[in-house]
């Protein structure tokens, strides 16, 4: 594993890959990727600015899997503070989604990286380490961090008016598929915000309003705001 | 000639303008007139921004069974309005990636859609479809197309194209173009850590050309300062390559750099060229101070100039000297009895 074996500046990009695959599986030793994070190991040492990016953020996305330790969590937030790497920002984005419970915490954080990343975008993929082109589904930072406003729900409940602000006043600024994942986040949000508001519904008007609310939410929603929701109604 | 009579021309010369221009709109238009015309008229017309010359301009592009030539010609001339408009550069990254289309249409809409780059505020948000769309032409069968977009995302920096570069000069049959452009693209990034396989190709160069190349971006690796300095002493060396080595190491380390360089210039039986390149190196980068305290190397170089059979040799040491000659006078100036 990671930890047993020496990860320094001879070990071929392909094997360290496979061993952060290998984490993938078993979530438990997350641990030894933290310690892979500082730039300043011998791990990176000789190698190229690129290189030292891929194998950074394609540790911290594997984070969505393994789950998020807390001593990972301030190389996420430097990224997404500083970072003007979309690879980068797109795994700290990524990462996120592995806390094991969404936090408002980060939102500020993510609106940090929508700023610095709008401008130097990217298309990528975390599907495989060093992908070959054309790739059919790739991703961006900017579709990263706004699925991360999605997932954290009710915690980014905040951010639904910066959202539509973006997606109305400030279009021009954005591609059409990032419109629709702003659309994406807006659209979870705004169910969270009206599943919180259920409570406050007396029963038995609850049920068919609910029905009828989220029937009309989900037909104007996308497929993976759909998505996004049916794993949101599993939260309690 | 007064001030009516002169605005009166300017405004004849405007009406006539505008006459020619829709004479020229017309011949686009009419599309019973032989392609080469049409294009002609186009090439007049310069550029299209206007709503329906656009409109018209994109259905002749869209429209496969017009001349190739002429698509890619409306294309160039709608280049401004692209880079107003996101579904035009949306039209235009298409045109890019469709395999089946004219590779001369194609490479028009490479040329609009790099220029519409520079207009940051609109093109930015399809940063990312562009930079998909140039990643999977790299792999493109036309070589131009190809070198093209490669050059464009190695100017970027671009991980993709840096490895696929860097793939093609450890395997050959990987190439996407010939290994001395792929060094030059590497070289758009210091940082991109390419050293080691150059320095293998120093030892071992696919092609005189690429050896060249590689020397010359081993100018920024201190780590191969000895390999340039030894490529410098062998006579045996290419002369270009040599002179590449002769650049890197004044860059690298300039000190022994100007070591070689006495040597090179005291050496009779070096090359012309090769003595040219370090006589001028040391008369504009070397230390002047100690430069002029070494009589045995002002001698020859005095010497040079006089009998050497070669023109740049004779023409450099001249130049060598008469800055020489103008650093004395400037010190003498200054050193001068001022107080008597």
């Amino acid at each position: 594993m990671l930890a047993d074996r020496a990860l320094d500046k001879h070990i071929p990009e392909e094997t360290f890959a496979e061993r952060v695959d290998e984490v993938r599986q078993s979530p438990e030793r997350r641990d030894a990727l933290v310690q892979l994070l500082p730039e300043r190991i011998s791990l990176y040492d000789g190698r190229s600015a690129n290189a030292t990016i891929r194998m950074r953020g394609y540790i911290l996305a594997a984070f969505e899997q393994t789950g998020l330790p807390d001593a990972a969590l301030p190389y996420v937030l430097e990224e997404l503070e500083n970072g003007r790497h979309a690879y980068l920002v797109a795994g700290a984005a990524r990462a996120l989604r592995g806390l094991d419970t969404p936090t408002s915490r980060v939102v500020p954080f993510l609106f940090k990286a929508v700023e610095n990343i709008r401008y130097i975008d990217d298309a990528l993929t975390f599907e495989s380490y060093k992908p070959r082109w054309p790739i059919t589904n790739y991703t961006t930072a900017l579709t990263e961090i706004f699925r991360t406003f999605g997932w954290l729900g009710t915690h980014a409940k905040s951010v639904l008016p910066d959202l539509e602000a973006m997606r109305k006043q400030r279009r021009d600024e954005f591609s059409r598929p990032i419109r629709a994942e702003i659309e994406n986040a807006s659209t979870v949000l705004d169910l969270t915000k009206a599943s919180l508001m259920i409570v406050a519904v007396p029963f038995p008007r609850t049920r068919a309003w609910w029905s009828t609310l989220c029937r009309k939410s989900l037909i104007r929603a996308s497929p993976s705001a759909r998505s996004n929701w049916r794993i949101k109604r599993s939260i309690p | 000639m007064d001030d009516s009579e002169s605005r009166r021309q300017y405004a004849e010369q405007i009406e006539r303008a505008a006459e020619q221009r829709k004479r020229d709109r017309g011949v686009f238009s009419d599309r019973s007139k032989p392609a080469e015309e049409r294009r002609m008229a186009l090439q007049s017309l310069s550029a299209l921004t206007d709503e329906d010359e656009v409109a018209e301009a994109i259905d002749n592009i869209r429209d496969r069974e017009e001349d190739a030539e002429l698509r890619a010609a409306a294309l160039r001339t709608i280049s401004a309005e692209v880079g107003q408009r996101h579904d035009l550069i949306d039209f235009a990254i298409d045109l890019l990636r469709d395999r089946t289309e004219s590779a001369v249409v194609r490479l028009a809409a490479l040329r609009v859609l790099q220029m519409s780059s520079f207009r940051v505020v609109v093109f930015d948000p399809k940063r990312p479809e562009y930079l998909d769309a140039l990643r999977t032409v790299i792999d493109d069968r036309n070589a131009s197309l190809r070198e093209q977009a490669l050059e464009i995302l190695a100017q970027e920096r671009d991980e993709y194209a840096q490895r696929r570069l860097l793939e093609g000069l450890e395997d050959p049959s990987q190439a996407l173009v010939p290994p001395e452009r792929a060094i030059q693209m590497l070289g758009y990034d210091i940082h991109a850590e390419h050293y080691p396989i150059l320095r293998e190709m120093v030892s071992n160069p696919p092609s005189p050309e690429a050896k060249r190349e590689a020397v010359r971006l081993l100018g920024t690796d201190p780590e191969s300062k000895n390999l340039l300095a030894d490529i410098l002493k062998d006579k045996r060396e290419r002369r270009e390559v040599r002179n590449a080595s002769a650049s890197a190491l004044q860059s690298l380390a300039p000190a022994e750099f100007e070591e070689q360089a006495k040597q090179i210039v005291l050496d009779d039986d070096e090359y012309p060229e090769i003595r040219a390149t370090a006589i001028n190196a040391l008369t504009l980068f070397a230390d002047q101070e100690a430069l002029d305290q070494d009589a045995d190397l002002s001698r020859r170089v005095e010497r040079l100039r006089e009998v050497s059979p070669s023109e740049v040799v004779a023409r450099t040491a001249n130049r060598f000297l008469r800055r020489q000659r103008r650093r004395r006078e400037r010190r003498n100036r200054s050193d001068g009895p001022r107080g008597e």
